[in-house]
């Protein structure tokens, strides 16, 4: 027996009384354990998925819709650009590399995009079986898309109008073939299926009219600088000489994130405030368990138990409190995190990881375990002021 | 061994006492009668150390309890003394075994469940170690406040009316064992009553 094991005893032989301030601590942890989490895993995956690119040019709209839809691959596009101008813009010196993409499709939910292979490139996506597509209807799966629609090489499908899973009209006569699978990147490619332009262009070819070259669309540009000096040049060009956008995606995606940020941070100090109240609900508690078993802690004293001790034992039972609401809240944020992981993998493709404690969050344990232990040192003055021989003849 | 000299406690409240010199030698009985009101607990209180005197001095085993600073008190009182009180307190959330080993680990964090043992088995609460001290009937209840106040081998044992809640027969047994428990350890009894029962089965009296 110990002034270790009291405490907790002591903690546990009465449960209800500390469960209030317990519940506080754990909504307080595992909602700031939560966002932190969430906010820093989402900027690191759009951050990763739009690393590559540069400048997106696309029709005119929304350039955040331009961002969102051609790079990150979770918005309607804001309509198509002519393959000729593409391909005139495609010239300049200041650009390193432009990649073609169009959209039109989906199968099962899942967006066929229309490209060349040097998209793969982008995010470094490696075959895992089978070989990248050469001919019109040939495509390769994204890791998550091979495992969600349940396909192999040389399966074949029929693929949807539109980017979602709701249009009932099915293009028939045009069955795509699976040719190759990728590795998992854990970047957008993972949920995509990637074929070359011309099955898109075939795809939406109407039997009866024939299409020139000239008529031929693609969705948007994804550009890579050649030199810094094109961030600067490029985007003013085609937005002022030419009837199509250029939208950063940093720029895009950092505006984004910054509104976001508001609520992150008024969650954030949501969840403070309550940690603040918990601090209290503990004081209040235990200040209370104190009263309740002044007795017990006179009898202490008798055994010769100094004041000291007995600010110990109230000060680790603080502490275990603690601990046990840090522990139970950032359980409780992860459990939260993975339901969103879960439902972020299905809609998106992001993979959040539920990896082990941060930073932020050893200096959130650090911080939950000082309240605790202000609160119960405050509570536990009172045991220097224990006056023994009165509480101990006292009636019981 | 216990020797008190013109001791004298006045309570804020202006209430006085004056105690008689007491003086008891290393394993002998002393029996402390006196009606309710004339100062028992407080003279018991200022033997333990749980009163400071405000004048007059105590000696137990050759120190001076006055002399003793109040964390000095808490560790000497630890280890020379086994307290019963009038009402028995225990700690709630603990076994009795737990509140026996409690009983040990201060002041010196001693640890011996061989003794714990012995001693319930000797008091006939081997059996309700186990139990939580809530759980207990009021007779084991006062076995468990005499083997609290033996388990750390004191050398003096006090003991704040021991009978006051029992009936003749009990009254004779808790007696009878106290004393018997005493002579084991070699330690001085003193018990402070006004429950003239007991004034027959002890030799030293001495009354306030």
């Amino acid at each position: 027996m110990n002034l270790v094991k009291l405490s907790f005893k002591n903690l546990v032989s009465k449960p209800l009384n500390a469960l209030l301030s317990l519940l506080l601590l754990v909504l307080s942890v595992a909602l700031v354990t939560f966002m932190l989490q969430l906010s820093e895993q989402v900027k690191g995956n759009l951050d990763k998925n739009i690393k590559p690119v540069d400048l997106v040019v696309g029709a005119k709209g929304s350039p955040l819709q331009l961002v969102l839809s051609s790079v990150l691959h979770i918005d309607a596009p804001t309509g198509n650009i002519k393959l000729i101008e593409a391909k005139k813009l495609k010239k300049s010196r200041l650009i390193k590399t432009a990649i073609p993409v169009s959209y039109g499709d989906n199968y099962k939910g899942v967006r066929i995009l229309g490209t060349d292979t040097t998209y793969f490139g982008l995010y470094h996506a490696k075959l895992k079986s089978g070989q990248l597509f050469s001919k019109s209807h040939e495509v390769v799966l994204g890791s998550t898309s091979a495992k969600k629609l349940n396909l192999t090489l040389g399966d074949t499908f029929l693929s949807s109008h539109g980017l979602a899973d709701q249009s009932l009209e099915e293009h028939h006569g045009h069955p795509f073939i699976v040719v190759g699978v990728l590795e998992t990147t854990g970047s957008v490619v993972d949920n995509l299926i990637v074929t070359n332009l011309e099955s898109i262009w075939d795809v939406h070819r109407h039997s009866e009219e024939e299409h020139t070259h000239e008529d031929l669309e693609i969705t948007s540009l994804l550009i890579q600088f050649r030199n810094p000096m094109a961030m600067v040049q490029l985007p003013r060009y085609i937005n002022d000489k030419t009837n199509m956008q250029a939208a950063l995606p940093s720029l895009e995606i950092n505006r984004l994130v910054r509104l976001l940020g508001v609520g992150v941070q008024t969650i954030q100090l949501i969840a403070i405030a309550i940690l603040l109240v918990s601090g209290l609900s503990i004081f209040i508690s235990l200040l209370k368990a104190i009263r309740e078993r002044r007795q017990e802690l006179a009898l202490l004293r008798t055994y010769g138990a100094t004041s000291g001790q007995l600010l110990w034992l109230v000060l680790l039972e603080g502490l275990f409190l603690g601990l046990i609401g840090f522990v139970l809240g950032w359980v409780l944020g992860r459990i939260g995190l993975w339901i969103i992981a879960t439902y972020a993998q299905d809609s998106y493709g992001y993979s959040l990881s539920l990896g082990l404690p941060t930073t932020w969050e050893v200096i959130l344990l650090a911080s939950t375990l000082a309240i605790t232990a202000l609160a119960s040192i405050l509570a536990s003055l009172s045991v220097f002021k224990l006056n023994v021989s009165k509480i101990l003849s006292a009636e019981k | 061994m216990i020797k008190t000299s013109k001791l004298q406690f006045s309570y804020t409240t202006g209430t006085e006492f004056h105690f008689p010199d007491i003086s008891l030698a290393e394993g002998e009985h002393l029996l402390i009668l006196g009606a309710s009101g004339v100062g028992k607990t407080t003279l018991l209180h200022l033997l333990s150390g749980l009163l400071p005197v405000s004048s007059g001095n105590i000696t137990i085993e050759a120190t001076e309890l006055p002399s003793l600073s109040r964390k000095q008190l808490d560790a000497f009182r630890g280890r020379q003394m086994g307290i019963i009180f009038q009402n028995d307190y225990f700690i709630s959330s603990l076994s009795v075994s737990e509140n026996l080993a409690l009983r040990l680990y201060f002041p010196d964090k001693k640890k011996d469940n061989k003794r714990i043992r012995e001693l319930a088995a000797r008091l006939g609460i081997l059996d309700q170690l186990d139990k939580k001290v809530t759980a207990l009937s009021e007779g084991q209840r006062q076995r468990l406040s005499i083997a609290l106040a033996l388990i750390n081998k004191p050398k003096v044992i006090f003991a704040d009316e021991p009978t006051a809640s029992l009936d003749d027969e009990n009254c004779e047994k808790v007696i009878a064992l106290l004393k018997e428990e005493a002579s084991i350890s070699k330690a001085s009894l003193l018990i402070i009553t006004h429950d003239q029962r007991v004034k027959t089965m002890f030799k030293n009296h001495l009354q306030l």
